[in-house]
């Protein structure tokens, strides 16, 4: 039962009215609050049941890699529900929710993926401490991109991982760089299917048939619109340098 | 020879991709891309057929007429099935 009030925020140029069941969600969601319209563009509720079946999943995944259960809260647990919820929609806008961590450096984005511990953030953090007031941290976990055919478009969104590093705006995607951990650092350009397979590792995947298909679609036109790189790299500032030289 | 419920393929960038869909696409975050060949083959798997009988199929569009030609579909044949088993997408 909603006994808190519903709320409108504003994704990739979209308007998504949540009816949460607790107040932390719009909490979570206040950089991105917006003008409470009648017509939203997506509508989603979150139930007792969605927040139910996050704290299963969450519960199966910890058994999986044999450490203790986390006890996360029914307030946060339904954060990751609103971004299940969320997730499938932006696909009829060509939106797609990718998992990575994007920066841009004088307005143009560059976007890190790898899988989780691999050093996403750690890198983005390197190049904030290279660039400064010239680098704005679009999101460090789950962006979103729209695909269009003028060229990818990376957007913040609330989902932006454990140190809750985001800001509400939108910019061109660059490159996108698959980080691999390495004694040295060095960068390549790979063609696209060594990138494809990776990219769509990092995209959320829907479940139904045709959306799916949808996301293959959107995929594909991305990895022909921006530039993709792999790098080996450290920890060390060098990497960010390298890193960005390659790609610039 | 099955391929498991809920993986299907689709055209990107002039090949094909395999992919999970449906529950399957929560344990298979993976994909197999096939050439021409490859999509031959998966619709052969699809249509129930032999391992022999897709080879066939495979001869007969390609022209292949001697033993040998049919001996080196035979063993593409052989590499893709298993690459699709080795990556989860079929069942016995």
């Amino acid at each position: 039962m909603q006994t808190e009030k519903p709320f409108c925020i504003r994704l990739a140029g979209r308007t998504i009215k949540i009816s949460p069941l607790h107040p932390y969600l719009r909490t979570y969601c206040r950089a991105y609050l917006t003008e409470p319209l009648a017509r939203p563009d997506v509508t989603i509720t979150i139930s007792e049941d969605d927040v139910a079946f996050e704290w299963e999943k969450s519960r199966r995944e910890d058994e999986r890699q044999g450490r203790p259960v986390r006890p996360f809260p029914d307030d946060y647990l339904e954060t990751l529900a609103a971004y299940r919820k969320i997730a499938v929609a932006p696909l009829d806008y060509d939106t797609l929710l990718f998992h990575g961590s994007c920066i841009a450096v004088d307005g143009a984005g560059y976007l890190f993926a790898a899988p989780s511990g691999t050093g996403k953030s750690t890198h983005a953090r390197l190049w904030r401490e290279l660039f400064g007031e010239r680098a704005v941290m679009v999101n460090d976990d789950k962006p979103l991109l729209k695909v269009t055919e003028q060229g990818v478009t990376a957007y913040g969104t609330p989902w932006d991982g454990k140190h809750r590093l985001s800001t509400n705006t939108a910019v061109p995607l660059h490159a996108v760089c698959f980080l691999n951990r390495g004694e040295t650092n060095h960068i390549a350009p790979v063609d696209f299917w060594t990138a494809f397979p990776l990219l769509l590792r990092q995209t959320y995947r829907p479940e139904e048939r045709d959306a799916m298909e949808k996301t293959l679609l959107l995929l594909e036109k991305a990895a022909s619109q921006v530039r993709l790189y792999t790098m080996d790299c450290n920890l060390s500032q060098d990497a960010a340098k390298v890193a960005y030289h390659g790609m610039k | 020879m099955k391929i498991k419920e809920g993986f299907v393929i689709r055209r990107v960038a002039g090949k094909y991709v395999a992919v999970a869909t449906g529950p399957a696409s929560r344990e298979f975050h993976g994909m197999v891309k096939l050439n021409e060949t490859g999509k031959t083959i998966w619709e052969g798997i699809s249509a129930g057929k032999t391992e022999d009988e897709i080879v066939t199929i495979l001869a007969e569009k390609s022209g292949a007429k001697t033993g040998e030609d049919r001996a080196y579909i035979a063993n593409d044949v052989k590499a893709m099935i298993r690459e699709l088993t080795d990556a989860g997408f079929l069942t016995e």
